[in-house]
């Protein structure tokens, strides 16, 4: 069984996130299985594509109840971009519902700020996080450090405490969240350099605690 | 606040750096993978590979080029020239590109946009733009610049959006090598059209350009190719460059 999983999704950029964690855990697989995925340490769900294309795959799999049930297992696991989306209620990108693993919404990014300026969507390029909590994710990574982001719609948590970071755009863009052993970040760490791939290498840290 | 990109161009033949691989040793090694890792280290935003002769064996030359850069470089990559289907798309996708640039194609059939669009999502799809100014119109042009067409780029962006296009790379082809900056007029009358972002090129000779292209012409990235393989300036000077002028850039 590999230590890491990387959830086949069928529509994701996997080969990228692949590629990071090769670099930290060669013991990684692109799967849908149920079996491998619960018997691996950590679990990476990628995200490119829209919700729906996405939620559509893993309802046609069941791979929601793999994912809850792998949460309920207590063992890490990181979400990227869509990947993150997909654990709300609703999304204004798609009418399937999400996988409800966090209470909230998922809306589209506002194209204008409170003094009317206009902003370009898709949210495409380098933004500062700012880090409002301390996260094992971010060990060792300094506030206001450029990530890469390309996203049109943004998490809206009900819960605000489990927000970790935020990013500036429009508005406040929730940049990454953390319940339990779940952690969530809208950016792609994997496009983020060096400082992306720490992201990848603290997760896998994590996944060695177990 | 979202930071301007910066963006070197890597043009690829026969596997290789074709530009400027004659003045620097870095340039000596005209390898794509080691410089693609040099301006990584050295801060760049993203990397395009333009494959400039798009013949069937520069085509797999140029999927192992990204093959090979994206398994050690994690930023961006942005990969066009020759592509006419789905599947070279979804080739390139598959090698390791997170962006394809489409350009001629598009002109013969826009719908291939759309298609692309539908398939990986709007931000995976860049419309490459070449365009040349014509008495007061600025036109586009196809094949590298050696076919005329009847279309106004005005027009043009507006059809590539609304196909699905994520991203628009803007090549003024009167600027293209003058040194002598980017077309600045140019760049708002796009702006003023489309809602995505646009990336100018064409015409950078000084970093003060590039200053001019990101806040007179408001683009969101600038692509640039000689001033960086010529060695005139690197990436960390021009965003040292451009943060003294007041704009947001990732050091």
């Amino acid at each position: 069984m590999p230590n890491i999983a990387i959830l086949d999704t069928k529509s994701a950029n996997f080969h990228s996130v692949k590629k990071a964690v090769d670099l930290f855990d060669t013991d990684n697989e692109i799967t849908s299985s149920r079996d491998q995925v619960l018997r691996s340490k950590g679990l990476i769900i990628p995200g490119v594509s829209s919700t729906d294309t996405v939620l559509n795959n893993i309802y046609e799999s069941e791979l929601d109840k793999t994912i809850l049930e792998f949460y309920e297992l207590g063992k890490p696991i990181l979400c990227i971009c869509v990947g993150m989306q997909i654990l709300f209620e609703t999304s204004e990108e798609g009418k399937l519902p999400g996988l409800s693993i966090i209470e909230g919404k998922v809306i589209r990014i506002p194209e204008f700020d409170n003094n009317k300026n206009n902003y370009k969507i898709p949210h495409m390029g380098w933004n500062q996080l700012e880090i409002s909590k301390d996260s094992n994710l971010f060990s060792e990574i300094e506030n206001k450090t450029d990530f890469y982001f390309v996203h049109s719609y943004q998490c809206v948590p009900k819960d605000k405490k489990i927000i970790t970071s935020i990013t500036n755009y429009s508005n406040n863009i929730v940049a990454s969240i953390e319940k339990n052993n779940l952690y969530a970040v809208q950016f792609h760490p994997e496009k983020s350099s060096n400082i992306g791939l720490k992201i990848y290498e603290n997760f896998i840290n994590l996944t060695r605690k177990n | 606040m979202l930071s301007k990109r910066i963006i070197p161009c890597l043009d690829i033949d026969n596997g290789r750096v074709v530009k400027g691989t004659k003045f620097l040793n870095i340039r000596d090694a005209g390898d794509p993978s080691e410089l693609a890792n040099f301006y990584n280290k050295e801060g760049a935003d993203e990397l395009v590979f333009l494959d400039i002769t798009a013949t069937h064996e520069n085509r797999k030359t140029l999927i192992d080029v990204v093959r090979n850069v994206s398994s050690q470089v994690f930023i961006p990559l942005t990969v066009g020239g020759g592509i006419r289907a789905l599947n070279d798309m979804k080739i390139m996708l598959e090698a390791g590109a997170d962006k394809v640039s489409i350009n001629s194609s598009a002109i013969s059939n826009p719908k291939l946009i759309t298609e692309c669009a539908k398939e990986f999502g709007s931000q995976c799809v860049v419309s490459a733009i070449d365009v040349k100014k014509i008495d007061t119109q600025w036109t586009v042009f196809t094949h590298g610049g050696r076919k005329v067409t009847d279309i106004d780029v005005i027009d043009w962006v507006q059809i590539v959006e609304e196909n699905g296009a994520g991203e628009i790379l803007l090549t003024s082809m009167d600027k293209d090598g003058s040194y002598d900056g980017y077309d600045l007029e140019l760049l708002n009358r796009i702006n003023e059209k489309i809602s995505i972002p646009l990336i100018a090129s064409g015409g950078a000779g000084k970093l003060e350009h590039l200053v001019d292209a990101l806040s007179v012409g408001n683009a969101d990235a600038v692509l640039a190719a000689s001033i960086f393989h010529y060695g005139e300036f690197s990436i960390k000077q021009a965003k040292d460059f451009l943060r003294k002028n007041k704009i947001q850039v990732r050091l």
